[in-house]
């Protein structure tokens, strides 16, 4: 590590350490949330990513999407995606991040700088999504940060039960291609549910993925919280029905969508809190029960799930044939390992059943 | 040799009486079955491979016949799936196929097949550039060959009213992944864009699978 990175560690380290003697949230309610399954109601959260450059004003802002969700009743609260990596901001020198171009800052020196940096700062967001959950009594998909784990760096959701107890962390499972720059590494397994609700964390890209979902269902999840943050200035329509949307219909679960928005570092992040479900079982049957109208800026999007209804209603859903998947798909996915480790050229081909040449 | 550039499309009741706008491959979404000699007499006069398919009589199963230029039967998908519920159809294929066309991998997703990404994501792993679903249930344009499009980077054709072409989103200078068409009295005709192929691609949505997590956790195991 050069000294720049260094100081840059050591002065971190020492301003998170004070600041995690700061953080201060006024408790709100005494226990947990009341929910029932026919009346769950949850919470989305849109979230400007900018750079705090203390934890008091991080947890302010904080508090007042937390104040919104719980007005309306929410049980479960779900934030973006690299949410904890604002919290770099405290380093004297994210101006200079904060300035220097993605041209400017190859990815190379962004990942020597979050491989150094970003962990430093995760006890700090831990702290204060703990006491958020807990004063609030919700469970708090806290969306994710990077997290070392050994001489791995990876993209780690974080769910606070409404006790404020770290109840479940979900690595990433599918990264996007700067992030393999960046050095990210995607986790290895699904977390098993814990907490009060039947809830699975789904980071972002992994929702683009028809496979994290029916991982999801396996675990016996009805709600699926999605932490996002898309790195494209411009929002489509169409892109943004690729993932979460796309695999509620296909599923049947619930998802609940944390977006950011804003400038991180030169990335402009587009997106919107939403909450997703069957189109059969939404007002419009267009599938979304609520969505925030816009894809920069912040608010909250909430909505009541009948988790009754929807369980009688994935009775309806089609799944795969198990004997048949098992003999496709099974010996497919171990035929890729060699591939995706590098040590073979490519997927092996498969000769076609007739051809018409 | 024969060419894949265009596809033609045709949805009726029974054979059409006409081979409709010249193409490389017809397909053909009929509500009945033709005698087969009388299918294959019709592929014979096309002059390019023609690919139809339909609902057995009395509940049975929808299937997919691929015929040659000269009228031969080289090939055949049988629905895999059906809905959850449904007694019928109560014979299911248990195979799933690529149809080399022209040199391109072709995987069909025939009736119920199109609502379950495992069939999709199968034919990707088995190298199918383009998917063709027939005889499938009215969808959502969201939903359906667009979806299948986006999660395995593939070239899509939806047989329905309207048919539809789709691409990723990324191989779409619209951005919205659905290609025109060409409307042709009762037929539809497109152009297949393999060149999005290679563009899909760049975004290596394949590289990024996690085998080792899925099989960690089968879902498909009791």
């Amino acid at each position: 590590m050069n000294w720049e990175l260094a100081l840059g560690r050591a002065f971190l380290t020492r301003r998170v350490s004070q600041e995690r003697r700061r953080v201060q949230v006024v408790q709100r309610r005494a226990g947990p949330a009341r929910w029932r399954r026919d009346a769950l109601v949850v919470a989305g959260v849109q979230w400007d990513m900018r750079p705090v450059a203390s934890a008091a004003d991080w947890t302010a802002r904080l508090v007042i999407q937390c104040d919104l969700a719980a007005r309306a009743g929410a049980a479960l609260l779900v934030f973006p995606e690299y949410i904890g990596l604002s919290l770099l901001g405290l380093l004297s020198e994210h101006r200079a991040l904060r300035t220097a171009s993605a041209a400017a800052l190859s990815p190379a020196d962004v990942a020597v700088r979050l491989a150094a940096w970003a962990p430093v700062v995760v006890p700090l967001y831990r702290t204060v999504f703990s006491r958020l959950a807990a004063a609030y009594g919700i469970t708090v998909v806290a969306g994710s940060t990077l997290v070392a784990e050994g001489e791995r760096l990876e993209n780690q959701a974080h769910v606070f039960g409404p006790d404020g107890r770290l109840i479940m962390v979900q690595p990433k499972l599918h990264l996007l291609a700067v992030e393999s720059q960046w050095g990210v590494v995607p986790g290895s397994a699904m977390a098993p549910i814990a907490g009060p609700l039947p809830l699975q964390p789904v980071v972002c890209y992994d929702a683009s993925f028809f496979e994290t979902y029916r991982l999801a269902r396996k675990q016996g999840a009805e709600l699926v919280a999605v932490p996002a943050s898309d790195p494209d200035p411009a929002y489509l329509t169409a892109k943004a029905r690729r993932g979460a949307w796309a695999r509620t219909q296909e599923s049947g679960l619930v998802s609940v969508v944390g977006a950011g928005t804003g400038e991180l570092y030169g990335i402009l992040f587009t997106g919107k809190a939403a909450v997703y479900a069957p189109m059969a079982e939404t007002p419009a049957g267009d599938g979304i029960l609520a969505e925030s109208p816009h894809p920069d800026g912040e608010g909250v999007a909430v909505a009541t799930v009948n988790l009754e209804r929807l369980q009688e209603y994935r009775q309806d859903v089609p799944t795969a044939r198990p004997d048949r998947v098992s003999d496709w798909l099974g010996p497919r996915y171990e035929a890729l390992l060699p591939w995706l480790s590098g040590s073979a050229p490519g997927p092996r081909a498969h000769p076609p059943t007739a051809s018409v040449r | 040799m024969i060419r894949l550039e265009t596809l033609s499309y045709w949805r009726g009741d029974r054979l059409p009486n006409t081979w409709g706008p010249a193409s490389d491959l017809i397909l053909l979404d009929l509500l009945q079955w033709p005698p087969r000699p009388q299918m294959a007499r019709w592929a014979d006069g096309a002059q390019v491979p023609t690919l139809v398919a339909a609902r057995e009589p009395d509940g049975g199963s929808r299937r997919a016949d691929l015929y040659d230029g000269q009228g031969r039967l080289v090939g055949s998908q049988l629905q895999t799936h059906r809905a959850p519920g449904a007694d019928e159809p109560s014979v299911l294929g248990d195979d799933i196929h690529v149809f080399d066309l022209g040199g391109h991998a072709v995987g069909l997703l025939v009736g119920e097949d199109l609502l379950v990404p495992e069939v999709s994501r199968t034919l990707t792993l088995m190298n199918a550039e383009l998917l063709i679903a027939l005889a499938a249930p009215r969808l959502p344009e969201y939903l359906g060959i667009w979806r299948e499009s986006q999660q395995n980077q593939v070239i899509g054709f939806g047989g329905g009213a309207p048919p539809l072409l789709t691409v990723p989103c990324e191989a779409d200078p619209e951005e919205a992944g659905f290609l025109p068409v060409e409307s042709l009295s009762d037929w539809v005709r497109a152009s297949v864009p393999w060149g999005s192929l290679a563009i899909a691609r760049e975004t290596a949505l394949l590289t990024q699978l996690n085998p080792r997590a899925y099989l960690a956790h089968p879902w498909w195991s009791a």
